[in-house]
């Protein structure tokens, strides 16, 4: 097991400075410079690109930014935050993201496992169609209606939370975010639920511990549930990684100092440190969440052994 | 007035019932981001408090920092402008009186001012505001080693030597100002600007920066609330770095504190039209900017404040291109399109369609009077589909072609791809023989493509810099980046010469030839003019306002009615 994690951990380190090489190249292909301006004249911009560093060759570009990053330098913005270092901006933006992206994905998989517990358990009943309805409208409704309408209906008519998010009530104000991220994720994972829980219910071994005359709550969550998760937990990660890189249209509409709608601007800008910094980050938070997710599977399916835990 | 709740329901539910089918995100600001009334100074309000008047205002990017010298963003410019002060300011009235200067001497050839700074005029660490303030300012602008984006309004104000320090290569030393002593500034210019004041009134890039101050700081000056000092009416007392939020209040140091009339200033950072709208119905914005559906909605509101920015929308023609460098073919495209559709039918904003290069209620003559009624209101190349059709037939004729295919420009913007589709319907119509098809392209590729000449004709825009014809006309000029049109004519530079040289104090002359520039560019249709925007806002009715000259609001001087 050590084994097949250090590999894994070596393997991310090399698809991490792939990525940043491809990065590199990809950005050099964008329109424009970080210095689109109208106003400034070639002179100006190539004074720019000395200050910055941007003439020199691509791949002594690349040589210093990842010696630089390793001390955890990771340049200054070009534009978004003129000569703001960019960890310094990201350190103000990540937290209020990863918080609200937990928020959701806790919310999200407790209700969503609830919802489809309920409906398998009712199956065909109209609990079911319930269930499957929701989930069906809570997988197809645009984010933007569904926090624009919550945004309506609980904050502007009822008045009980913020319309926006402030860093001065970040509890209240991020109940109504936490609701309109959570909806993508809980329909789908009400959805799993539901069809796995379904057949593990009629397979032989419940139907063995029934007769056995185990409880039906402990039928259900033990013997049903833990069989039932196991496909769901393949789609946990990029759930997870979904919610935790920020939202642009949630942050847009909620007004979220996060880092979702700051890649988008980055990217439109050519703030090239910004856009490698982030795209370094989330690289690295999928490397690590999809290896998490890999050895979870052995924890909950004995079946399935890794291969390198094998050897 | 505010609550026009059943208004908002029906817009709110028809936007939710019309879920996906719209795939942007709800972007507003129509575009007009850009330079909406952040002139100088800023906008609108509401707060129904007995007592101080806080102004809530909404802002479409992040304040990327405070640095008078190296900033070029809108947003930042507006709160630039709220936190220093210039040479001279503008006054409750409207006017440009002094600010930190309290006396300037003109010599007699207009080309040597003498400024004085005022003894009353402390920085908020404590420290005088000094000449050295305006002198270390100025040349850290034409400093090439900063490559501060406005350094070009050097060259503009005709400060002496600029060009060549700017771009040129030549020492700081040789940039024409001085501060013989403390309290002296003194500013040579190559030839009198008549709008010189204005500059120095509304220019952010010209505000003094303390000297000392911004060495102490390393290149952290003005990035956050602790690397700033304020000289201005207000200072930032909320200012997270990466949050949506920021507070302006009052400046005690402040020489005119007493004449301030606002308390407070916070911005917010909201980008979603829908959801600036409910912040507005709820009172928690005191202004804000519509577009789309919600102008028609909120059409008959009192609160209702049409802006018209000085600005243009234009199609450059690339002279270059082995079609365009026709002038019967510019003039064909010139003539055949009906503007009034694109104002009436597609943008529906209150924008206005032009047949000219200058935009009309702008730039003012001393006495008041515009540069359009000045010189009489002339129209260019007006629709005139029997015109259009003769150019268009001699332009085969000179083009040695029966029929041409041409590739229309344009940045992406839900406005822009209808104007454009609108004009390439008009131009295959009327034109026959003409086949166009259109480039969308992002704002950077579309700069990039101009920029490079890599285009045959497209759609680009201009908002005037300050307040004077050249704005304009300065970037038909061989030696302008911005001739994206890569038109080059000799009696047109000529002109330009004399606008900026011996004619730069006659007044009435200058702005003949000027005039004489505008029509020379359309008699040759190097652009074709197609509208110049107006920007809707809803507005806190509950106060008064104070304007400039051009109808930008001084924020400072509003007041409860």
């Amino acid at each position: 097991m050590l084994k097949y994690c250090l590999k894994r951990i070596g393997m991310a380190a090399i698809t991490t400075l792939i990525i940043i090489i491809i990065l590199f190249f990809l950005l050099q292909l964008m329109p424009g410079s970080p210095f689109n301006n109208e106003r400034l004249t070639p002179d100006q911009i190539a004074v720019l690109n000395t200050k910055y560093g941007l003439d020199k060759p691509l791949p002594l570009q690349i040589v210093i930014y990842i010696k630089n990053m390793i001390t955890g330098d990771f340049g200054v913005s070009y534009n978004i935050q003129q000569n703001y270092p960019v960890a310094n901006l990201l350190a103000t933006k990540f937290p209020t993201t990863i918080r609200l992206g937990l928020q959701a994905f806790v919310v999200g998989i407790i209700f969503g496992l609830i919802l489809g517990i309920i409906a398998a358990l009712h199956h065909n009943g109209p609990l079911d169609t319930g269930t499957t309805i929701f989930a069906m409208l809570g997988s197809s409704v645009p984010s933007h209606v569904l926090a624009l309408g919550l945004v309506f209906f609980l904050a502007y008519k009822c008045g009980w939370f913020p319309l926006t998010y402030s860093s001065a009530q970040p509890v209240l104000s991020s109940i109504l975010p936490t609701i309109a991220l959570s909806i993508g994720p809980m329909a789908m994972t009400a959805r799993y639920t539901r069809n796995e829980m379904i057949e593990v219910m009629d397979s032989e071994y419940i139907t063995l511990a029934e007769t056995k005359g185990v409880r039906r709550f402990r039928v259900v969550v033990v013997h049903g549930l833990k069989n039932a998760l196991i496909p769901l937990i393949t789609t946990l990660g990029p759930m997870l990684m979904g919610l935790m890189t920020g939202s642009t249209v949630c942050e847009q509409i909620f007004a979220i100092p996060g880092i979702g709608s700051l890649f988008i601007t980055a990217i439109q800008a050519n703030d090239y440190n910004v856009v490698i910094t982030l795209a370094f980050i989330f690289s690295m938070m999928y490397i690590v969440t999809l290896l998490v997710i890999d050895l979870l599977y052995g924890v909950i399916d004995p079946r399935i052994r890794l291969a390198g835990g094998k050897k | 007035m505010r609550h026009n709740v059943k208004r908002l329901t029906t817009s709110v539910l028809v936007s939710l019932s019309m879920v996906a089918g719209l795939t942007a995100c709800g972007n507003e600001g129509g575009g007009a981001g850009a330079g909406a009334g952040t002139t100088g100074t800023t906008q609108g309000n509401t707060a129904t408090t007995t007592d101080g008047i806080n102004l809530q205002y909404s802002v479409t990017e992040e304040l990327n920092s405070l640095d008078p010298n190296t900033n070029y963003s809108a947003t930042s410019m507006g709160m630039i402008t709220n936190c220093y002060e210039g040479l001279m300011a503008y006054q409750a009235d409207g006017t440009i009186g002094y600010g930190l200067a309290s006396n300037v001497d003109i010599s007699e050839d207009g080309c040597t001012y003498t400024f004085t700074i005022r003894d009353e005029a402390y920085w908020s660490n404590g420290d005088k505001v000094t000449s050295n303030d305006f002198y270390y300012s100025w040349r850290r602008l034409a400093d090439p080693d900063m490559g501060c984006t406005y350094a070009y309004m050097l060259i503009t104000a005709g400060v002496k030597n600029a060009m060549a320090v700017c771009y040129q290569g030549a020492p700081l030393d040789d940039l024409g100002i001085s501060c013989p002593d403390d309290k002296t500034f003194v500013v040579e210019l190559d030839a009198p600007r008549s709008y010189f004041n204005d500059l120095l009134a509304a220019g952010s890039y010209f505000m003094p920066v303390n000297q000392s101050y911004v060495e102490s700081c390393g290149d952290q000056f003005a990035l956050d609330k602790e690397h700033t000092i304020y000289c201005g009416p207000f200072q930032m007392s909320e200012w997270e770095v990466g949050g949506t939020t920021y507070l302006l209040s009052k400046n005690p140091n402040y020489y005119a504190a007493d004449s301030v009339s606002v308390d407070s200033i916070r911005y917010t950072l909201l980008t979603d039209a829908q959801q600036k709208i409910l912040a507005w119905e709820s009172g928690k914005l005191d202004q804000v900017q519509l577009s789309g559906d919600f102008i028609s909605m909120y059409a008959s509101d009192p609160d209702l404040y049409k802006f018209g920015y000085p600005g243009l929308f234009f199609i450059a023609f690339n002279c270059e291109d082995e079609y365009f460098s026709n002038r019967n073919l510019r003039m064909a495209v010139s003539t055949a399109i009906d503007k009034s559709v694109i104002v009436d039918s597609i943008l529906c904003d209150g924008s206005v369609a032009a047949d000219y290069a200058i935009p009309a209620d702008f730039a003012k003559d001393s006495k008041g009077v515009t540069f359009r009624e000045n010189i009489g209101n002339p129209t260019y190349n007006t629709y005139d589909l029997a015109a259009a059709s003769t150019y268009w037939e001699e332009a085969k004729k000179e083009l040695g072609v029966d029929s041409i295919s041409v590739e229309f420009l344009y940045n992406e913007d839900s406005q822009l791809a209808s104007v454009a589709a609108y004009i390439q319907s008009e131009l295959q119509k009327n034109l026959p023989g003409m086949s166009v098809t259109l480039r969308q392209t992002s704002y950077n590729q579309r700069l990039a493509d101009m920029g490079n000449g890599d285009y045959q004709f497209g759609i680009t825009r201009w908002y005037a810099d300050y307040q004077d014809a050249s704005t304009y006309l300065d970037m038909w000029i061989e030696t302008s980046n911005l001739n994206y049109e890569n038109w080059f004519n000799e009696e047109y530079n000529e002109l330009y010469k004399k606008v900026v040289g011996e004619l730069a104090l006659d007044e009435e002359k200058r702005i003949q030839t000027q005039a004489k520039m505008e029509e020379i560019i359309l008699s040759e249709a190097a652009i074709c003019p197609l509208y110049q925007p107006v920007f809707t806002y809803l507005r806190n009715n509950n106060y008064e306002y104070v304007y400039t000259a051009t109808g930008a609001t001084i924020t400072r001087f509003t007041k409860r009615k």
